[in-house]
């Protein structure tokens, strides 16, 4: 599987290293050198060639990783295989929870209706008057912010959400209903879009950006793995379709692993690049940093338009909201707001951020219009380059924001088909560890635990996350957390002990964690019904889509889970009875590589 | 529902251009048919296989346009693939009417369904994507409703108002030089022997240096709209905002394309000469949303011509919202 014989492995992570390195600061120079010459050289904008040059940093960063690991000794395909293994091994666990995460994300709003039930409201009213909804509102609960902020009602999101930041400099959302214009308690949970959707980008590692970095590092790590795939893969065409569940479980793995990758080969691609390309000014600070002398605030200012002004520091009024919101429709032509954002208040140079909706287009250009507070005159639009309109229209194809449910439908099921690739991918590795490291059951117990964490316990600690936020009651307080932090509390526990318990029970604890994802599952159903009443039929009834799809959701997931459950059981009592012949068949050592399998198929 | 009905043909063409794939293969042909199937009808198949593919991504960028459309082509064919996949494993045997005849004998000549259906299929779907092409549906939800066609009748009966009132178009303005780049060279199947000039004409007017978008709504017996920028001032409701100001756009220069407008030909033989002065509106994806005639020639014709080229082949940068005159001249060289 890996090298054809075993290297000392302080020269394998110094040569991996090196080539990381390398191949960083390779495509971060040509980045810098891009942003600081485009625009000497043509006629490109500044922002628009930071943009241009940070966006092609990261084909470059991957080809030359490539290059630096393909080693003339071994031949071009082997050292492929070494390279496919090893980046999808190395941060597999990482690349699962991003993909799994991700893939709940494409349905963040749903489960914040799910997970929220005071936000669960018939649709909204088309027309609102915010001067006479919101303000009041806004100036009651926000009136020393230097901000607030209003995401208008949308057929996701039933309420209007207000964000301001407080006194300690944290945000704080409140959810109003727009039909009376009650503001609504604090929801007592980060939801989809609190927890899941920020889990998939950043881990909930703040410090030092680290776990942004380490996501983009397993996208980089995604789009090696697909590129030596396929050209590792010696019968893509002929094995397109394959899939053989009655041969043995390698051979099953392998196939769903070429499957899930191969057929859906475009959408991974663009899932791992785009992910990549919407966050280009952290991964290649190089090219705005070069070009505008580390001044982000230029750079974006320059690149997306944003408008910015000081406070004047005397008093001032605001004039009416929906005069703003009129005269940004007609502006438009077609489009609706989506954001209104009101900078100082209630000074004399405050402003207003009207934000187009992206519902009707792929490219998320996040239009705006900003106004003078005062007089409700327009100041500045932004306007986006053809560049930039590039790197929206990818981050659109990433995110699915659109008013399309059969996009989302699919990027579902082609997300779930990623943690199939990338699940799949470490089993079948795993399976060869354990014949080759036979006579060291530790470290096959150990990597074995580790997979079961990762892929079952991350599983299992999702669901876990939403029974907990159905048990919990609304003023949950422990040891100084609030609500919100102890659901995020009991997701972690359970994730740890479910490595540890991995590590307990051995092989049997696919099984048992399978087993307890299905019991979860139909927890959570069930917890839904008693503690909201909205069954599942209520909510069919009454068209609350989000909370009905959630719940069969989670019912087939949990029949799913209960099936697999039951069928490793039962493989595992067959297994036993046949070990001491097959530990006996194990001997002679199969390099079962990704390419050497398909051979013998 | 006729979204529903385009994905559902979007999917089928991609399941069955898949299944005719998957079948031409040996292991999968011996899998459906209990014998791989002969070389000369697996490329039958695969002729089948792949158009039916096309078809489907045609169907789907004709659901939603092309941005969503192409996104929505490759999901439907990834989802579908997968979908003959499992087929293949489980359920191998809904496949066998594709390779009907089991044994084709020397003998008959053979028709096998595959073929039969796949060919009638791509036909149809090709039929019915070329007439969708050619007539799209009106998709509410994404494009805004079209706005009236200006009827030519109503434009002649203005014409030959103006034409009393007004007798000549503003022809004051020097010509373009012939050997200017961005002029379109005159259309060549008008190729009549007097060959026809078009000559860009700047109508004099004040610059207007950055212009807030506007509603048209403005009729055909406005004149010339004034020519001051609209100040920001106080917004108080949409109603209330100024008259529209158009920006003057000299014919075939500055952004965008902006192909020359075919002369007429009973225009040129009856030796029809004027200018039109367009009005139009772009939205912001760059496309021409409304034109309608600010100053019409006295020729009917000629109008139609010029408001025809404008509305159906002139198209923008995006961007914002704008509002733009062109004068066009129609001149026959002598």
């Amino acid at each position: 599987m890996s090298s054809p014989s075993p290297r000392p492995w302080p020269r394998v992570v110094a040569r991996v290293l090196g080539a990381l390195v390398f191949s960083y600061a390779v495509s971060a120079g040509l980045v810098a050198l891009g942003a600081v010459a485009l625009p000497r050289a043509t006629s490109l904008p500044t922002g628009e060639a930071v943009v241009l040059s940070s966006m092609l940093g990261f084909p470059v960063f991957v080809a030359a990783l490539l290059w630096a690991f393909s080693q003339r000794t071994l031949g071009f395909r082997r050292s492929m295989a070494w390279l496919h293994t090893w980046s999808g091994v190395v941060l597999g666990g990482v690349l699962f929870a991003v993909f799994w995460m991700g893939t709940l994300s494409v349905f963040d709003r749903e489960i914040d209706r799910w997970m929220m039930p005071a936000t669960r409201l018939p649709a909204p009213p088309t027309q609102l008057a915010l001067d006479t909804l919101v303000r009041p509102v806004a100036e009651r609960l926000a009136p020393r912010s230097s901000q607030w902020q209003i995401s208008l009602p949308t057929e996701r999101v039933p309420t209007l959400q207000l964000r301001w930041k407080d006194a300690a400099g944290d945000n704080v959302v409140r959810d109003i209903d727009p039909t009376t214009g009650a503001v609504l308690g604090s929801a007592g949970t980060l939801g989809g879009t609190g927890f899941i959707y920020p889990f998939h980008y950043r881990l909930h590692l703040s410090f030092l950006d680290l776990g942004s970095w380490l996501v983009g590092l397993a996208a980089v790590c995604m789009l090696v793995a697909l590129v030596s795939g396929v050209v590792i893969h010696r019968r893509l065409f002929l094995d397109f379709f394959r899939l053989r569940p009655t041969k043995r479980t390698e051979r099953v793995t392998l196939d769903l692993h070429n499957l899930s990758g191969v057929v859906a080969l475009p959408f991974h691609l663009m899932v791992a690049l785009s992910g990549l390309v919407i966050m280009f000014a952290l991964y290649f600070p190089s090219g705005w940093q070069a070009a505008y002398h580390g001044d982000r605030q230029a750079f974006t200012a320059d690149s997306a338009g944003t408008y910015k002004r000081d406070r004047a520091k005397r008093p001032g009024t605001l004039a009416s909201l929906d005069a703003m919101t009129a005269e940004a429709r007609r502006l438009w032509g077609h489009g609706e707001p989506a954001q209104v954002r009101v900078w100082y208040p209630k000074d004399a140079n405050a402003y207003v951020e009207v934000r187009r909706s992206v519902d009707d287009r792929v490219t998320m250009d996040r239009e705006v219009i900003y106004f003078d507070g005062a007089s409700g005159s327009v100041l500045s639009r932004s306007e986006l380059g053809p560049v930039m309109t590039a790197q929206r229209f990818i981050e659109g194809l990433h995110m699915v924001q659109h008013r399309h449910w059969t996009l989302r439908g699919f990027y579902f099921v082609a997300g779930l088909a990623g943690c199939v690739l990338v699940a799949t991918g470490l089993l079948f590795w795993l399976s060869t560890r354990r014949a080759q490291h036979a006579p060291q059951p530790l470290a096959v117990r150990v990597v074995e635990a580790l997979a079961v964490g990762v892929i079952a316990g991350i599983i299992a600690a999702t669901i876990a996350f939403f029974v907990a936020n159905r048990l919990l009651p609304p003023d949950a307080r422990f040891a100084g957390f609030e609500r919100a932090d102890l659901e995020m509390w009991v997701f972690y526990l359970v994730w740890l002990s479910s490595f540890a318990h991995a590590a307990w029970r051995g092989h049997p604890a696919w099984a048992e964690q399978s087993l307890a994802v299905a019991v979860l599952a139909i927890t959570a159903v069930l917890l839904n019904w008693i503690t909201t009443g909205h069954h599942l039929l209520f909510s069919v009834r009454h068209g609350s889509h989000a909370v009905a799809g959630m719940d069969l959701l989670l019912l087939a997931g949990a029949a799913i889970a209960w099936r697999v459950s039951r069928r490793l059981r039962r493989r595992s009592t067959r297994l036993a009875t046949l070990a001491p012949s097959l530990s006996a068949e194990a001997a002679p050592e199969v390099d079962a590589d990704a390419d050497a399998e398909a051979e013998h198929a | 529902m006729l979204d529903v009905i385009w994905l559902v043909l979007a999917a089928a063409a991609s399941l069955l251009g898949f299944a005719c794939l998957a079948l031409s293969l040996p292991h999968h042909g011996r899998a459906v048919r209990g014998a791989a199937l002969p070389a000369a009808r697996a490329r039958r198949l695969r002729a089948c296989g792949y158009p039916l593919l096309v078809v489907s991504g045609a169907f789907s960028v004709l659901r939603d346009g092309a941005s969503f459309g192409s996104v929505l082509a490759v999901m439907v064919l990834i989802t579908s693939a997968w979908a003959v996949a499992f087929t293949l494993t489980w359920r191998p045997h809904w496949l066998r009417p594709l390779a009907w005849p089991r044994r084709a004998s020397a003998a008959t000549r053979e028709v096998s369904v595959a073929s039969l259906v796949t060919t009638v299929v791509c036909l149809t779907c090709l039929i019915v994507g070329v007439l969708g092409f050619a007539c799209p549906m009106p998709r509410p939800a994404v494009r805004p409703a079209e706005p009236p066609p200006i009827v030519v009748e109503q434009i002649a009966e203005r014409a030959s108002v103006e034409l009393t009132a007004e007798p000549a178009g503003p022809s004051a303005a020097p010509e373009a030089a012939p050997a200017d780049p961005v002029r379109p060279s005159p259309p060549a199947h008008v190729a009549a022997p007097p060959l026809p000039a078009l000559i860009a004409v700047t109508l004099p007017g004040a610059q207007t240096d950055f212009v807030l978008p506007v509603q048209v709504r403005s009729h055909l017996a406005d004149t010339r709209p004034s020519s001051h920028a609209r100040q920001p001032g106080p917004v108080t409701t949409a109603a209330a905002a100024p008259a529209p100001v158009a920006q003057i756009l000299t014919f075939g220069e500055g952004e965008g394309k902006q192909p020359a407008p075919v002369y007429p030909s009973q225009a040129l033989r009856e030796g029809q000469e004027g200018a039109v002065v367009v009005r139009f509106q772009l939205g912001d994806d760059g496309r021409v949303r409304s034109a309608e005639l600010a100053r019409p020639s006295p020729w009917p014709l000629l109008n139609s011509a010029a408001l025809r080229v404008v509305r159906e082949r002139w198209s923008f940068r995006s961007g914002r919202v704008r509002l733009y005159e062109v004068s066009i001249h129609f001149e026959l060289s002598k």
